[in-house]
């Protein structure tokens, strides 16, 4: 049958990460507030697994792609004059409600926004005349890599593509934009409220989960991995990665194992089992397969099922803007949950 | 020898151009209406005949019992037995229940999925006179896919179950447009055929790309559809397209005799009191409704269609009415096979059966294409 055309489309799973551009015009970027001592910490140099970025003077017109670093930025007092249009999730701003809320906060323009996914919209970037590209949590390549860098200083993943523990990722923002001060008290602060939720759910402790999507290949779901920040918001809420599902082996280059249905009976001593949808037609599709209801949590109702993107999103990166948002939304979703551990 | 007009394209040889074919008809099997078939070698004889439908049928049933008992949770034989006869007279509640429950579906659409491949796969090569065609030579799957991705983004659906009655009407259609396409007036030729429904192919893949490319809702769903895979489906899906796998089946077996007749050129099949395009159309029209049930329930498989009759021909020769009873027996087979090796190769994760398919199915068509080549 026809074999060409679905490799192209298997070939293009980022594909919901990005399309269709919206071409806004940019910004002029508004006045960045100097601290004293970011002067002085440049130039600086940022090791990332593509190259080196070379930082000379405190950046003012950043542009953002990927997860999380539009966040981040905004929370260290630099709103960006770009972000890569957010597609899954987004608001009507092409971003995310929480960066939104936050820039108009300040009372920032908004960003431009301008394609990204697998085929990032490098002309936009360029107009943007950016002199910061930030790309830490991204799924940029070495080619995008090379000529984003030549135009102005990129910061990419330390290792693999979408790969970075979310402090890094702070932190590394922080020493590009001679913030790191900042961004080791915001840190601090995503784990101070992390522990002061944990402490106010006694009953989240030591409680067992797994994370898991049932819309990539048919009779298989996808199990987050420690080391993925859906699954450290969780650990740092008290929870605990089943032991069994801890056994599983990542599929090659990424934070996520494949489990054919075939082998639920692993997931038998998840207390809790977390799980998104796209839409209620894949969640239809997970649901009617027999071995996963067979699932003991499936069976007692302890699922905490997300079908709202925004939430969905919040909870799959951590940063100092998108955790207290999410918070107050996940945490209701969480406790009904638990609740039918027994 | 007799031979239409038709030029082939270079690479491509009609059955009939075989010089041992000329004038060479076939005793038929008992009971079976005589009818010229052109034969590279002495055609299947009774005996044989026996032999081959026996050993197609074991395989068949080697297949299934496979496919229900063997998989990445294992399971004794007692047990796979146990729980198929609670699942039959009832809903098992043990975890080998489930199990075994939800292979049944799969077997299901794999005996389903693998004889309307097979089957039609015989009838694209024998109506286009081509042994490089396989069931989507004439569109239909992509016209298949193009309605059901239509459906998805303007109509609203979205539940799997429906899916057969968006992927019929979309297949049909498409193979009346490539019939008028290449219909000149002689009606439509082989060659004709063959580039019409590839062009048809062409502009509907970009049609669905472009529809699932700017619509991420449709693309999530278009993707989880466009990987063939025998899991993840349930026994619905196959209830809704049984009937029309049945029809198609049916009415494919009987075109074994106008393919017989087709494979010697059209004005010798219309010597022979054959209406070639009446043929044409009713075989197209089966292999259609084969195609678009089996595309409807599992998503695209590949190369069961194109593998298939050419293994079985490598054994029963070049006599349609056999190649497709026993292209029927061992497109299941072949399948269901591939859906076993799935299960157990990527633990614990799942092999896609699409992806098996071509890996089972290239040596095996290698030595088929390897025998027949002594034997020619």
């Amino acid at each position: 049958m026809k074999r060409a055309p679905k490799a192209a489309l298997l070939a293009v799973p980022a594909l919901l990460l990005g399309l269709s551009g919206c071409g806004a015009e940019a910004s002029d970027s508004s006045p960045v507030e100097e601290s004293g001592t970011a002067s002085a910490q440049f130039p600086v140099t940022v090791e990332s697994a593509l190259g080196e970025a070379v930082i000379e003077k405190k950046p003012e017109r950043v542009v953002t792609i990927g997860w999380g670093s539009a966040d981040t930025a905004v929370a260290l007092g630099t709103t960006p004059v770009g972000v890569e249009e957010v597609t899954w999730g987004n608001d009507g701003h092409g971003n995310y409600p929480w960066v939104t809320e936050a820039i108009e906060e300040r009372g920032d323009d908004l960003p431009a926004t301008f394609t990204g996914g697998t085929d990032i919209d490098i002309d936009a970037i360029v107009a943007l005349e950016p002199d910061l590209i930030l790309a830490p949590n991204s799924g940029i390549t070495q080619e995008d890599f090379d000529i984003l860098n030549d135009l102005a200083p990129t910061v990419a993943y330390p290792e693999k593509a979408w790969n970075i523990d979310w402090d890094d990722q702070i932190s590394v923002i922080g020493k590009a934009l001679g913030e790191p001060e900042a961004a080791e008290e915001a840190v601090a602060g995503i784990k101070t409220s992390l522990a002061d939720s944990a402490a106010e759910h006694p009953e989240f402790a030591g409680k067992t989960f797994a994370y898991v999507w049932g819309g990539g290949a048919p009779g298989s779901l996808v199990l987050y991995n420690e080391g993925d920040a859906r699954v450290d918001m969780l650990t740092a809420l008290g929870m605990t990665v089943a032991p069994e599902v801890k056994d599983i082996p990542s599929s090659e280059g990424s934070f996520t194992s494949e489990l054919g249905l075939e082998n639920a009976e692993k997931l038998n001593n998840v207390d809790v089992l977390f799980t998104w949808y796209n839409d209620e037609a894949e969640q239809q599709r997970t649901e009617e397969q027999r071995l996963f209801a067979s699932i003991p949590a499936v069976e007692r109702d302890s699922v905490v099922r997300n079908l709202d993107r925004q939430v969905g999103m919040g909870s799959s990166f951590l940063t100092p803007l998108s955790v207290p948002w999410v918070l107050d939304r996940f945490e209701p979703m969480i406790e009904e949950a638990v609740a039918k551990v027994g | 020898m007799p031979r239409s007009a038709d030029s082939l394209p270079p690479g491509v040889r009609a059955e009939a151009a075989d010089p041992a074919a000329a004038g060479a008809s076939a005793p038929a099997a008992p009971g079976a209406p005589a009818g010229p078939a052109p034969a590279r070698r002495a055609s299947v004889g009774a005996g044989r005949g026996a032999v081959l439908l026996s050993a197609g049928a074991a395989l068949l049933v080697l297949a299934v019992v496979t496919s229900l008992a063997v998989g990445a949770h294992q399971l004794s034989p007692g047990e796979v037995a146990a729980s198929l006869w609670t699942e039959l007279t009832g809903t098992g509640s043990t975890y080998a229940d489930d199990v075994v429950a939800s292979r049944i579906p799969r077997t299901v659409l794999g005996i389903m999925a693998g004889a309307a491949l097979a089957v039609a796969g015989v009838i694209m090569q024998g109506l286009t006179r081509n042994p490089l065609a396989d069931p989507g030579i004439l569109g239909v799957n992509a016209g298949a896919a193009a309605a059901m991705v239509t459906g998805m983004a303007f109509f609203g659906a979205g539940a799997a179950g429906a899916n057969v009655w968006l992927a019929l009407p979309g297949a049909l259609l498409t193979v009346v447009v490539v019939y008028g396409l290449s219909s000149g007036r002689r009606g439509s030729t082989p060659v004709r055929l063959v580039l019409a429904g590839t062009v048809m192919s062409a502009v509907l893949m970009s049609y669905i790309q472009a529809v699932a490319l700017t619509r991420p809702d449709v693309f999530t769903m278009y993707r989880f559809w466009a990987v063939g895979s025998l899991s993840g489906r349930t026994l619905e899906q196959a209830q809704d397209v049984l009937p029309f796998f049945l029809v198609g089946l049916a009415a494919a077996l009987a075109t074994g005799r106008s393919l017989n007749a087709l494979a010697l050129g059209e004005e010798a099949a219309a010597s022979l009191g054959l209406h070639p395009q009446a043929a044409k159309i009713t075989g197209a029209l089966a292999a259609t409704l084969l195609c678009a049930s089996a595309t409807a329930a599992v998503g695209p498989i590949g190369f069961v269609g194109l593998a298939v009759p050419h293994i079985v021909r490598s054994f029963a020769g070049p006599d349609h009415r056999w190649l497709l009873v026993l292209s029927a027996l061992t497109g299941p087979a072949l399948l269901l096979f591939a859906d076993v090796l799935g299960r157990l190769a990527a633990q614990p994760g799942e092999l896609l059966t699409g992806v098996v398919t071509a890996l089972l199915g290239a040596p095996l068509l290698i030595l088929a294409v390897r025998r027949m080549r002594a034997v020619a």
